[in-house]
């Protein structure tokens, strides 16, 4: 039995005159008191906390003796899975590669306290006057791009650095493994893209961006009136 | 009686082949390829051309093709089922797919096998020193009966067991890596026909003996036999959580000195209790260099010989009691204490009996006559009832023997040489005919069966049929679907291979109304006795690599030798070297081993590698080592480097392009 026809609310003939209202000086009023700044920045603050637990980016290699494919997922402090890890780093040494566990060993040790201090600065900011409020929340808008700038950099190096007397060195040239999209690695075929991670990292650096905007508008605002 | 697929038969003319060969597609179509083919009819022609084709130029007949079709497993995809077959002389155990009969395995059990570097590192050499008597290594095995381990009454696919017949022993298989982890001796008797019988919860491994001898193998005259000789049945605990038998909890129970021969346990209603038949109760020893008939015509004299009946709980009691005698370290209950207790029965056989098979709802014990043309089905039920009555008169021994008419729920003749029986799932029981080269398929009875313990047909065989196998046919539940005769001779079956020939399983599509033979697989390592055949999706816990890098695969354990990248060395202490090595695409650490003449060397080598498949083999020329060292595992050897020389080692498994490269050198610098 449809019970939603029965319950729908009736409409009132009488009309409803609202006061209109500009959205945007509304939105303004609120920068201007605050507390949408301390939502989005505190929201993006929390999702880079989360990204934490989600990998960054992931690189897939299949070849006809790996059917199912090797898969290491990279997260901020972390390589997974190991075994995986592992055999890529055994594959690898033919050509005279750098280990996955020993690239980015600083930036994987510090990553944890970095993202801490960013989140940290973030929420801070929502205290802070001026300026100070705009560079405090810098570092969240900046992460996604240092990550992919320092992982480009790493996976340039690890491409560029081979091993000259490795055994198979003679059989491949120096490359850059591709960091998004297919490539091809010997007998391998490679699939790279960023992950989950990396995409709330992208969410908190938008909110920040908003958060920052907004703060000038308001200060703009504020300051000519 | 019919015929039901005499594939031996007729080569038809290649019309009729043809025409036939165009009613195959139909069953293609059945099978699935014609899934494909829902189109244009042109396809479908297209199909019965190429088959056509190919049956022309291959001479195959319509029969043919169907038997290819139901047994054609494609590439990369997996079998139903899987048998694990003793190997016979070779003291292996084969595991082969069904329906494709692909060997996939040879299990090393009793001997050494290099390929698994079975007997050849410290581990499986103390698995094998397990079986060793009075200090003897023994280099092979009579495998007999594999058991797979059950729950409640059905394969559980964690654990195998089987025998070898000629010492008395028994090697425990796990089934998640596939290898021997023990082997145990039974300490009363010498030599163990009746193994191995698991119990529905593998409580218990049942082990009786065959031929009769003084208990503890010690020494007694041939005209000791009565007074001294005697038989035994012996119940192995098996620790499941440990993964071993546990001889301490084990106890045998004593028997007269007949010959026991093929046993099983009791299930359901028969919960329990044990079954095993026994011929040779003329206690015939052969001329005993006198004008004593030869065994096979003493032992063959009477018209009846003994079925043996144990309640297995109560002797366990019994042991528990303290009633038991120490013999030779494991207890053993006398014949007289069992007869006393009420734990020991016997019911006569019809002459010279051959496999005792009970039926998968527990209830009837069906025993083939072997020199009689019947099987001989009791009635458990009746058993007890005859008990209670007292229907019973002791043999010399003192041994109750049941009143045969009160026990028997039927007979049925099937033909001659029967000898093992399997189950269905749709109430058929079929029976090997040994002389008459087939099996027999008859139907069951009992309550609410009208026309049941009646002969069906018979499904002939190429040649000399001993066991069968039905799938999961000897648990509480067969799978019904194919079942195996294995036959003795093959004679013309193969391309012939000099004067020993392999063996015949045959393999049969017991689905439908008539039996089809199907496929014929060559043994060529062994005379296999029995097989069991489990569904492959029960075997659920294999392993793919060993849990860890450095493990122990006898232990199943991490290894206290476990050695990781960077950590390889060598160890000097005198004239003692211990060497940690590690094996990896495509290096083996260290890869330069500086000996003097005379140094006792110690090797530890551990595959690091967690890919799939990434085994490596390790070889030492000269010192009679060859090791597999699958994924992840850890294996040690020891050797005493004895000759000056320059030995390269090296891989043994071609395991990458650089495999040739993966070796290094020992070098040893005379004195």
């Amino acid at each position: 039995m449809d019970m939603s026809v029965a319950n729908a609310p009736s409409i009132d003939a009488t009309p409803v005159s609202k006061p209109a209202r500009d959205w945007r000086s509304s939105i303004l009023a609120r920068a201007r008191s605050g507390w949408l700044q301390i939502v989005l920045t505190v929201t993006g603050a929390a999702l880079l906390i989360g990204s934490i637990f989600l990998p960054y980016w992931n690189i897939v290699l299949r070849a006809p003796q790996y059917p199912r494919g090797l898969a290491v997922d990279a997260y901020v402090n972390r390589l997974e899975d190991m075994r995986s890890v592992r055999e890529v780093d055994g594959l690898n040494h033919y050509i005279g590669m750098i280990k996955l566990t020993d690239a980015a060993r600083i930036e994987r040790a510090i990553s944890i306290y970095a993202i801490a201090l960013i989140a940290i600065l973030a929420v801070v900011s929502t205290f802070l006057p001026g300026w100070w409020r705009t560079l405090t929340r810098l570092p969240m808008a900046l992460f996604p791009v240092v990550f992919v700038i320092n992982l480009f950099g790493w996976l340039y190096y690890a491409g560029h650095s081979l091993d000259p007397k490795a055994a198979l060195s003679s059989s491949i040239s120096e490359f850059t493994p591709r960091i998004f999209g297919d490539g091809v690695i010997g007998q391998f075929k490679t699939e790279a893209g960023f992950q989950a991670g990396f995409w709330l990292a992208v969410a908190a650096m938008a909110l920040a961006i908003v958060a920052m905007a907004l703060d000038w508008r308001a200060r703009r605002h504020v300051a000519a009136p | 009686m019919s015929n039901v697929s005499d594939f031996a038969g007729e080569r038809v003319n290649r019309r009729t082949m043809i025409k036939g060969a165009a009613g195959v597609t139909a069953t293609g179509a059945a099978l699935g390829i014609g899934a494909r083919l829902n189109g244009p009819s042109a396809k479908a022609d297209d199909l019965d051309d190429m088959v056509e084709a190919i049956a022309e130029e291959r001479g195959l007949t319509p029969q043919d093709i169907k038997a290819a079709l139901k047994t054609f497993v494609p590439s990369g995809v997996h079998d139903d089922y899987l048998i694990f077959s003793s190997g016979g002389q070779s003291g292996q155990v084969l595991v082969i797919g069904v329906p494709s009969m692909r060997l996939l395995k040879l299990i090393a059990a009793f001997a050494p096998e290099p390929w698994q570097g079975f007997g050849f590192g410290k581990g499986s050499q103390a698995v094998l020193a397990q079986g060793a008597v009075d200090g003897k290594m023994l280099t092979y095995g009579d495998t007999h009966h594999p058991g797979l381990s059950e729950t409640e009454g059905q394969y559980d696919g964690q654990w195998l067991f089987i025998n070898d017949k000629s010492n008395a022993r028994i090697a425990v298989i796990d089934l998640r890596d596939f290898e021997t982890k023990q082997i145990v001796k039974n300490p009363h008797f010498i030599s163990n026909h009746g193994g191995t019988f698991v119990t529905p919860n593998t409580e218990y491994i049942i082990d009786g003996s065959q031929y009769a001898t003084p208990h503890a193998w010690a020494y007694a005259p041939l005209e000791a036999y009565v007074d001294q000789y005697r038989g035994a049945m012996t119940f192995w605990k098996f620790d499941r959580d440990a993964g071993r038998i546990a001889s301490d909890q084990s106890f045998s129970v004593e028997l007269p000195p007949y010959w026991n021969d093929l046993a099983d346990a009791g299930k359901g209603p028969s919960m329990g209790w044990m079954f095993s038949n026994t011929f040779n109760t003329e206690m015939a020893f052969g001329t005993g260099g006198g004008d004593l008939p030869p065994v096979e015509v003493g032992a063959s004299q009477r018209d009846m010989d003994y079925l043996t009946v144990i309640n297995w709980e109560k002797a366990a009691e019994v042991v528990a009691a303290g009633k038991a005698q120490d013999m030779n370290g494991m207890p053993m209950i006398p014949m007289a204490v069992a007869v006393e207790e009420g734990l020991l029965w016997l019911v006569p056989e019809p002459k010279s009996p051959h496999g005792a098979d009970v039926t998968p709802d527990g209830k009837y014990i069906v025993v083939a006559g072997k020199l009689d043309p019947h099987v001989t089905i009791y009635s458990f039920e009746k058993m007890l009832k005859t008990i209670e009555d007292g229907k019973y008169e002791p043999d010399q021994f003192g041994v109750p023997v049941l009143d045969f008419e009160s026990c028997v729920e039927a007979q049925v003749e099937l033909g001659l040489g029967p000898l093992h029986t399997q189950f269905d799932d749709k109430g058929f029981a079929y029976t090997s005919l040994f002389l008459d080269s087939g099996i027999a398929r008859w139907k069951l009875g009992g309550e609410g069966i009208d026309d049941g313990w009646k002969l069906i047909d018979m499904i002939p065989m190429q040649y000399n049929t001993g066991h069968i196998c039905a799938a999961e046919g000897d648990t509480v539940s067969p799978a019904g679907k194919y079942l195996i005769g294995m036959n003795k001779w093959a004679l013309d079956r193969f391309h012939p291979v000099g004067p020993l020939l392999p063996q015949n399983f045959q393999l049969i599509d017991i689905s439908g109304d008539a039996p089809e033979l199907i496929y014929d697989m060559p043994i060529g390592v062994g005379e296999p006795h029995y097989v069991q055949m489990i569904k492959s999706e029960r075997l659920e816990n294999i392993w793919e690599v060993y849990p860890e890098v450095g493990w122990d695969s006898i232990a199943q354990a991490p290894s206290e030798f476990a050695t990781q990248i960077g950590e390889e060395r060598i160890e000097r202490d005198g004239s003692d070297v211990t060497v940690y090595m590690t094996s990896i695409r495509s290096t083996l650490r260290p890869d330069f081993i500086d000996l003097k003449i005379g140094d006792k060397v110690t090797m530890h080598i551990t595959n690091v590698e967690m890919a799939m498949d990434a085994t490596h083999g390790f070889v030492m020329p000269g010192q009679n080592i060859q090791l597999s060292l699958e994924p992840g595992e850890t294996e040690s050897v020891s050797f005493v480097a004895d000759t000056a020389g320059t030995y390269p080692y090296y891989c043994t498994e071609f395991c990458s392009a650089l495999h040739l490269e993966m070796m290094g050198y020992m070098l040893v610098a005379p004195a």
